[in-house]
Order: C-alpha cells, then structure tokens, then sequence
C-alpha cells in the first residue's frame, strides 16, 4: 500500500483540500543520559558470549542509552516540548499523535497521548494513540496528521507527532538475531505549506503474514530474512519514484538503527554506495524503536550535515511486518531554536 | 560438488546447517558468497556462529575475527577448521 502524500481529496465542507504539501516544521530528538554498553545487558537478556559476540562485531552494535526508572513522559517530554517551540504565535496544535511501536507501553486505563498533551498544556487538541505499523509508526502517523490537517485543519493548524519507549522488559529489549533496543524518543512539529522540511512522498507496505511478530516460525524468520533486503528496496523505489525523483539525487538515506548487517545487504540490494546510508548512530544508541530516523536526523542536523534544498529518505522496517520510506526535501533556512539538547 | 576434495567433518556440519535452511537448493559450492546471496542473513548470522563453535568443538574469538572470514565455506573453512 502506497498513499501519495499529494493525494488530496476534497474536504466535506470548506474550501477544497487541494494538494497541499506536508512540512515538517521542527524535528527533536532526546536520549536519556545514561548509557551502557551491550554487553552490560547480556545476563539481563540471556545473550550468551556468541551472540553478544555478534552484535558487536557483525551488527554494530556497542553502547545504547537505557534508563527504566525514568517515567515515560519525562522520555517523552523534552523532544515534544522542543517541537512544540517551533509553534509560532497563532498557531493551534488540532491533533497530537503518539506513534508507537510496543502496543502496551502503559497500563491499559492510562491514555498516553493525552497524558503527553495535557503534560504540554495542549488541552483542547486532539490526541490518539497510533501503532500498528510498528517502527514505522513514526513515519505512518506524518502521513495519517498530515491527511488530517488536509481534510480538516483551517488556517494556523498544525500537529504533533510524538514517539519515543523504553526497553521495559528483556522481552521487548531483545528481538532475537536482530537488534538490542534501546531507549529515545522523538517528535515533529506538522503543518501544510509551511517552510520546513516538505514531505515529497511516504511509502509503505505490510506483509500481514509475519503478524506474529516474535512468534514466527523457523521456516517464517528465513523467508523473512530473505526477502527483507529486497522489500525494503521495493518500498524505496516507490518513494522515490513518486517523489519525482530518482536515487542518484537522494542525498542521503536516513535509516533505522537495526543492525549494520541488515543494512549491509540493503545497500548490496539498492546497489548504493555505503556511505549513502547513514549508520554512525548504530554503535552509539542501536534500535529506539520508532525514533531512530528522527534522533538520525537532529544528529545530522546538528552537525550540519543536512544540506537546504536537497532530498533525503527516511526508511524504517517495523516486526509485523511494515516497510516505510518517506522522502523528504530539507529546509535550512527555517528557523530552529530552542531544540532539546541531547 | 566443486566443495568436495575441501571437506571436513566440520565444514560439511556448517554446509548441512545452511542447506537444510534452504531446501530448495541441495549442494553449496565453496566459492558461493553466503552473505551476498542471502543463504545467511542477518536473522541467521547468531546461529550461524553457534553451528561452527559447535562443529569446531572452540568459542570463536570474536576480537580476532572478521566477517569476511564468514563470507564463503571456503574462507569459514580455513578460519576454523584448517
């Protein structure tokens, strides 16, 4: 499943939604301070010497950030309050997605994203939890506040995207022969037609077979392993191609953190060079879930790596299985104070 | 088979393991890149390291390896079993 960010569709009432663009207006990123490294989490885990082994010297993998007693919203906090600056003076937040990848991260009667709204004086605006998809929920909930803005958002509208989870438990810590996660969050400030950062496409599919997520069987998890490379190539391709552009003019491929090997034979795969993927982080905060493409991004940023007006593709892959990839078109010139620091 | 003459009681544990995972290929040459062709993906690359310590009867150490010495039966061969 593809959907064109440039799909409008008339709004019900009101002016006619027309093809107005998705811009990112501030992206933050924050990572709690304390650090370890992976293998301080092995008896936690249950990885034995090999697979430790492994993970540091074929997945990459070395120090990931990991704080349990910090509570969720303080995780949260920093990245969404530093978005949320970027609002400028008679903007209004309509809509507040918190993407997530685990789908209990808290205790069934607590709401998190309203809890996330409230805890930023964002009381009147619409807030919903958004999973499914993922890793690439992060990406998917762009797209679905964008559709939202579009159909019903007037003038001044903006939205917020927040994600960002623990490694709670070693369950959810440790997805087998893949990845240790890890602990960030991320947010995004939304509006249409803005002077950030223009979305130019987002494409995703699900392969509904591999529902079962930790559950698949030995037979599942090969064929799995055998076709990741080439699905996330196909879902790159799509972006972007409908983006209209082609992947020579793609600056920089800005990927989750799963492990370097996935990625290795991604990029065998895409036929890229391998400084076209942007894998520094993987050693220094391995898999956070759905933020990885957002704390990639601020890191670039920050060092002043992204370039004004050129493309760059956020790809992630999530267990379930979904693979996304959004092209964007970076903005320099936008303002950009008051952004967490990391 | 272009691996025979190279066999080992180990190396044929190591090619058994990445064709039983693969039943529609019934021989593995030497020279095939196992990483590339994606006969051991990055889901099977922990298991793959298990199944030659537990053919080569030793822990592999990891500070003195690379994965190129992965990269073929012909080069895991001569890294743990020559």
């Amino acid at each position: 499943m593809s959907v064109p960010t440039t799909d409008a569709r008339p709004a019900a009432d009101g002016p006619p939604a027309t093809d107005r663009r998705i811009t990112l207006e501030r992206i933050e990123s924050y990572l709690p301070e304390r650090s370890v490294r992976i293998e301080e989490l092995g008896e936690r885990l249950g990885l034995r010497r090999a697979a430790l082994g492994v993970f540091r010297k074929f997945y990459g993998l070395d120090t990931l950030r990991f704080e349990p007693e910090l509570p969720l919203l303080d995780l949260l906090r920093p990245a969404a309050r530093g978005a949320l600056a970027a609002l400028p003076e008679g903007g209004r937040v309509d809509y507040l997605a918190y993407a997530h990848v685990t789908q209990a991260v808290a205790p069934a009667d607590v709401d998190v994203a309203r809890e996330v709204g409230d805890a930023l004086g964002l009381v009147d605006t619409e807030a919903f939890g958004l999973s499914h998809q993922a890793c690439v929920s992060s990406l998917g909930a762009i797209e679905v506040l964008g559709e939202l803005l579009r159909a019903e958002g007037g003038d001044g509208a903006y939205a917020l995207m927040v994600t960002g989870e623990q490694a709670y438990s070693p369950i959810v810590q440790h997805v087998p022969n893949t990845s240790i996660m890890a602990d960030a969050a991320a947010s995004c400030l939304i509006t249409l037609d803005g002077d950030g950062d223009e979305v130019r496409s987002f494409a995703t599919r699900t392969l509904g077979e591999y529902a079962q997520w930790l559950e698949l069987t030995a037979e599942q998890n090969t064929e799995f392993g055998e076709q990741y490379g080439r699905r996330i190539a196909e879902v790159i391709h799509q972006a972007v191609a409908e983006a209209g552009l082609t992947l020579d003019e793609i600056d920089l491929v800005i990927p989750h953190n799963v492990n370097k090997l996935a990625w290795r034979q991604t990029i065998k795969e895409l036929e890229v060079a391998p400084e076209k993927v942007f894998l520094d982080n993987v050693p220094r905060y391995s898999h956070t879930f759905a933020s990885d493409v957002f704390v990639n991004y601020t890191t670039l940023r920050d060092a002043g790596r992204l370039v004004d007006g050129a493309h760059y593709l956020l790809v992630s892959v999530g267990l379930g299985a979904t693979f996304g990839a959004m092209v964007i078109t970076h903005r320099a010139h936008h303002p950009r104070t008051g952004g967490e620091s990391r | 088979m272009s691996s025979a003459g190279i066999g080992s009681a180990g190396i044929d544990k190591v090619r058994d393991w990445i064709l039983g995972r693969h039943p529609e290929r019934t021989e593995l040459a030497a020279d095939v890149d196992l990483i590339e062709s994606r006969l051991v993906d990055s889901l099977a690359f922990v298991e793959l390291v298990y199944t030659i310590e537990d053919a080569a009867g030793v822990e592999i150490d990891f500070d003195n390896i690379d994965i190129e010495d992965f990269q073929t039966l012909a080069t895991i061969e001569k890294a743990f079993f020559a």
